[in-house]
């Protein structure tokens, strides 16, 4: 009787493994392919961008696979302990960390650049998570059950906004917005607040940097100013608009080979993609994504207590805000903030921390059985 | 709404159904996003994609216009005239760059130019038609050529090229027939084809036979279509289409005698027109004369401002474009018109007094003691105004307009020279409209002298003597060498008129008291021709009793000596024209200038016989 319930190792990661979703995965690898012949098309012998991104996914895939065997438990458990651990790094930047482009993100780990900011987006999903595992629906929106949220979501955007990096800093609020809004929070909460912030909007752009109103201007009239900041919406909507229906073809893409386009590589990597297979293989790229996000909301579904549910909502979610700053970005419907485009992007910690979410959505479908 | 709304206060609904449903929630939200990305995708790509596909080529490809070279002028003898050099130059394309500061502080880098340079360039560009390229005046050799291209595409706007330059030979004896060329204005442009545009170094012909044959001289522009990448680097050539280069233009000039006579006008102020019996131009000289090789790079204002203020006036081209009162060599036509006309008989005498009153006037002949008897052929010899006053005044103003027109004179000699002055002959209708007064019968007396309003050029004299030489017969006078020989149509009423003139001016030249006896030609090959002075000024009577020379007046006050003749007389092959301006008398300037090319041409004559 004990024995039977008391399984052994082998029989453990055999369950493991039956529980493995492999439709999940190959969503996952099918992606990761095309970055990878994304990135060859815009490779030259000079940049090896395709051997260093190989690398990147080899390391980024192990870690996914790690974490979704690793029980979904432990990172209920660990869940303060990592959130605390990263506003740590973030600390740790401020003072340590390198700087380029004139903000200090990258901490030097001698073999890889981290960003803590975007291991972050992933700190405050479970702290949250965490937090609204055990409160009640009837005193989700007591005054008092907010102060701790509040903290976990503000030291982090302050943190990472006075880096400066608003952009990541609006990012990880939008993600915390998601995750309080499925986590139950009342509507009139959400309405006060907005109608805050609306208030105190016009206050904000005082502290705004110069180049960050810059790149807000630029993006009402990108036309304006050609070949300043402007000109990578116009560049991009040309790579885009000029592949028609069915693309230029593989490695065709002139606007990219021609290094019309900027950031090819990292942040207009869906451009250099639509320039070559048009608007039938973008189209199919963003349905690949969807498809992605819904298979994490069926995941979220199955799960049997909220703490998973709320994690992988919240992965969800902070793929889908990727996805959609980074597609508007391109396509011109929203300013250009650097925000690339997950798992096909060349990019070291944009990569791990996407793959490592990913693997915590497949740690919850592999321990979806499991208790807390 | 509700569905969306948990009301947890019920507690009525589990925690993980508001998660869920707020996850539904949220999903819905991203398919309205999913939407809205794909329409966008639909707008750019399926709407708006010939549009950026232009955009897109627009990017990638470069047209780079290639100048032709200009076609060749040669003379009648096939020796290069107008000739065309290869140069390397650098043009900036000016929509291309941001301002000609950076561009020049950036192009400084590859290749050294002084701040003089830099300063000139700035000037320049201020006034610079922006739809052109804008070529730096510097010409490169082949090393800093290659070299320039090597690392060209780190210069936004630069485009490095090959082209040709306009070089004279023989550049102060052939500028004003020649003319220049330099750069285009707004107009020039506009009267050129519009694939013109953008051609860099473009030159056009602003003057002369330049301007006059641009359009066959230019050529057509070739192009080249490069893909270049966004740094402006040259990624491969796409397409090129060569030019055609411009026709070249052999002329009827004769180098040897061009030359010849710009020696002989050296000093002096005028011009000397040689045509043959079929109005094909053997030389036109005009003197003093400039350097039109300075005008191709434009020139610089300090050169201008020297020639412009020089009283003589070195950028007119005088044999075309000054007009001058004929003086006696208007007498032919005069002597022919009252002829015609039936106003006098060939036999027709009048008394010369040296002076006689008229209308309340005095007019004079230039031999103060008078001529005596004079017949028509001894009027032409010897010149004798009072015979011609009275033909005039018997013949009339108007009549004599008409023969005047019927040989070219206040009509244009050559077509679409820009630079070429109609003259004037005037008439009785004319000074009616143009000045609103009515005529005076002592206007008829002085222009049957060819003083008075009568204006002409030196070419529409020359085209003159030549339809009388050639034996009346109208002839269409033009610059361009051709087989297509012929005579128009004859503009006289009787040969017999013709010979009697003609004989007048051999007589006048080769028999003594002709007024050019001393510049006769010995030999077989004789000159017969007339001289005439023209007046600039109003000699009153006390300057008359002074009897002021020539030479103790200013230069500019002295009388223009003029001559016109043809040659060999017994068999008239070439007629020249003359004008030296405030010369002297006809006889002591012009005459012996247009034996010494008579000679020259006669020599050049005899050996081609020979041979």
């Amino acid at each position: 009787m004990y024995r039977s319930i008391q399984k052994n190792i082998f029989e453990q990661a055999w369950e493991k493994i039956i529980q493995f979703d492999w439709f999940f995965f190959s969503l996952i690898c099918i992606l990761v392919c095309i970055g990878l012949l994304t990135i060859h098309t815009v490779d030259n012998s000079n940049s090896n961008y395709l051997f260093k991104h190989f690398v990147r996914i080899s390391i980024s895939i192990t870690l996914f696979l790690f974490v979704a065997f690793i029980n979904i438990k432990f990172w209920y458990r660990f869940a303060y302990v990592f959130y605390i651990g990263i506003v740590g790094l973030l600390i740790f930047v401020e003072f340590f960390g390198f700087s380029a482009l004139g903000a200090k993100r990258w901490i030097n780990l001698y073999f890889f650049n981290i960003q803590p900011s975007e291991l972050m987006k992933i700190g405050v999903i479970l702290a949250l998570a965490r937090y609204y595992q055990y409160i009640k629906l009837e005193e989700i929106d007591n005054f008092s059950k907010l102060i701790i949220p509040v903290f976990i979501i503000f030291i982090p955007f302050f943190l990472v906004s006075s880096q400066p990096d608003l952009g990541t800093g609006l990012f990880i609020l939008i993600v915390c917005l998601g995750m309080l809004w499925l986590a139950g929070l009342s509507l009139k909460i959400f309405i006060t607040g907005f109608f805050s912030l609306l208030i105190l909007m016009p206050f904000s752009i005082a502290f705004l940097k110069p180049y960050q109103k810059e790149r807000i201007l630029t993006f009402l009239n990108p036309e304006n100013d050609l070949l300043g900041s402007g000109y990578h919406i116009v560049q991009s909507k040309i790579a885009i608009g000029s592949g028609g229906f069915w693309g230029k073809g593989f490695k065709q893409g002139t606007q990219s080979n021609l290094e019309f386009l900027p950031e090819k590589h990292t942040d207009f990597i869906f451009t250099v993609f639509s320039e070559q297979f048009g608007f039938f293989g973008s189209v199919l790229l963003i349905l690949l994504f969807f498809a992605i996000i819904l298979k994490i909301l069926n995941i979220s579904l199955k799960s049997q207590n909220n703490f998973s549910r709320l994690v992988c909502f919240g992965v969800g979610f902070n793929i889908f805000v990727y996805l959609a700053v980074n597609l508007g970005m391109v396509t011109g419907l929203l300013p250009v903030v650097g925000v690339p485009l997950p798992i096909i992007s060349y990019g070291g910690t944009a990569m791990l921390t996407t793959m490592f979410a990913l693997g915590l959505v497949m740690s919850a479908k592999i321990h979806k059985d499991h208790n807390l | 709404m509700e569905y969306f709304i948990p009301s947890p206060k019920k507690g009525s609904e589990s925690k993980a159904k508001v998660i869920s449903r707020r996850a539904f929630a949220l999903t819905s939200f991203k398919f309205v996003f999913l939407a809205m990305v794909v329409s966008r995708l639909f707008y750019l790509q399926i709407i708006k994609r010939d549009e950026f596909i232009i955009k897109a080529d627009k990017n990638r490809f470069r047209k780079w216009k290639l100048a032709p070279s200009r076609g060749l002028i040669l003379d009648k003898n096939d020796n290069i005239i107008a000739d065309n050099f290869q140069v390397f130059k650098i043009a900036l394309i000016p929509n291309e760059i941001r301002s000609i500061d950076n561009f020049l502080s950036s192009f400084s880098k590859i290749l050294p130019i002084t701040n003089n340079e830099i300063s000139y360039y700035k000037k320049k560009y201020k006034v610079h038609n922006k739809n052109l390229p804008f070529v730096l005046d510097k010409n490169l050799n082949w090393n800093e050529f290659s070299r320039l291209n090597y690392v060209i595409h780190n210069i936004q706007g630069a485009q490095p090229f090959m082209s040709y330059e306009r070089t004279y030979m023989y550049p102060n004896e052939f500028a004003h027939i020649l003319g220049y060329v330099s750069t285009p204005n707004q107009k020039d442009l506009n009267q050129i084809d519009t694939n013109y545009a953008g051609v860099p170094n473009l030159k056009v012909g602003k003057i002369g036979l330049e301007k006059n044959s641009n359009k066959s001289l230019l050529g057509t522009p070739g192009s080249a279509i490069y893909e270049v990448n966004a740094f402006g680097k040259r990624v491969k050539n796409v397409e090129k289409i060569d030019g055609i280069n411009g026709s070249r233009i052999k002329t009827s000039i004769d180098k040897d005698i061009q030359i010849y006579a710009y020696q002989q006008l050296k000093e002096k102020s005028g011009s000397v027109v040689v045509m043959n019996m079929y109005g094909r131009v053997l030389c036109c000289v005009s003197s003093p004369s400039y350097d039109p090789n300075k005008f191709t790079y434009g020139i610089s204002y300090k050169d201008y401002d020297v020639l412009k203020k020089n009283e003589k006036k070195p950028l007119v081209n005088k044999a075309m474009t000054t007009t001058y009162p004929p003086a006696s060599t208007f007498k032919m036509i005069v002597a022919l018109s009252a002829l015609e006309n039936k106003i006098i008989t060939k036999n027709f005498r009048h008394t010369c007094k040296g002076k006689v009153d008229l209308y309340e006037q005095r007019y004079h002949c230039w031999k103060k003691k008078g001529h005596g008897r004079v017949n028509l052929k001894r009027a032409i010899k010897e010149s004798c105004d009072i015979y011609f006053y009275e033909v005039a005044r018997l013949l009339g103003i108007d009549r004599l307009q008409k023969t005047a027109f019927r040989f070219g004179l206040g009509d244009y000699v050559f077509q679409d020279f820009f630079e070429e002055a109609k003259g004037l002959v005037p008439s009785t209708s004319w000074k009616r409209e143009a000045l609103g007064k009515s005529w005076y019968l002592g206007e008829t007396m002085i222009s049957g002298i060819g003083q008075g309003y009568i204006k002409t050029t030196n070419v529409q004299l020359c085209k003159m003597i030549t339809q009388f030489a050639n034996g009346g017969y109208q002839i269409n006078a033009s610059f361009f060498d051709s087989s297509d020989l012929a005579l128009g149509k004859k503009i006289i009423e009787d040969d017999e008129h013709i010979e009697l003139i003609l004989k007048s001016l051999f007589e006048a030249t080769n028999h003594p008291g002709g007024t050019s006896y001393r510049s006769r030609i010995a030999g077989a090959m004789k000159l017969a021709g007339k001289t005439g002075t023209a007046q600039v000024r109003k000699i009153s009577e006390s300057q008359r009793e002074q009897d002021l020379k020539n030479k103790d007046l200013p230069w500019k006050f002295r009388d223009h000596s003029l001559f016109t003749g043809y040659g060999p007389a017994d068999n008239p092959k070439y007629a020249i024209s003359v004008i030296i301006e405030h010369g002297g008398s006809g006889s002591a300037v012009a005459a012996p200038i247009a034996r010494n090319i008579m000679a020259k041409i006669f020599e050049k004559e005899r050996k081609l016989n020979n041979v």
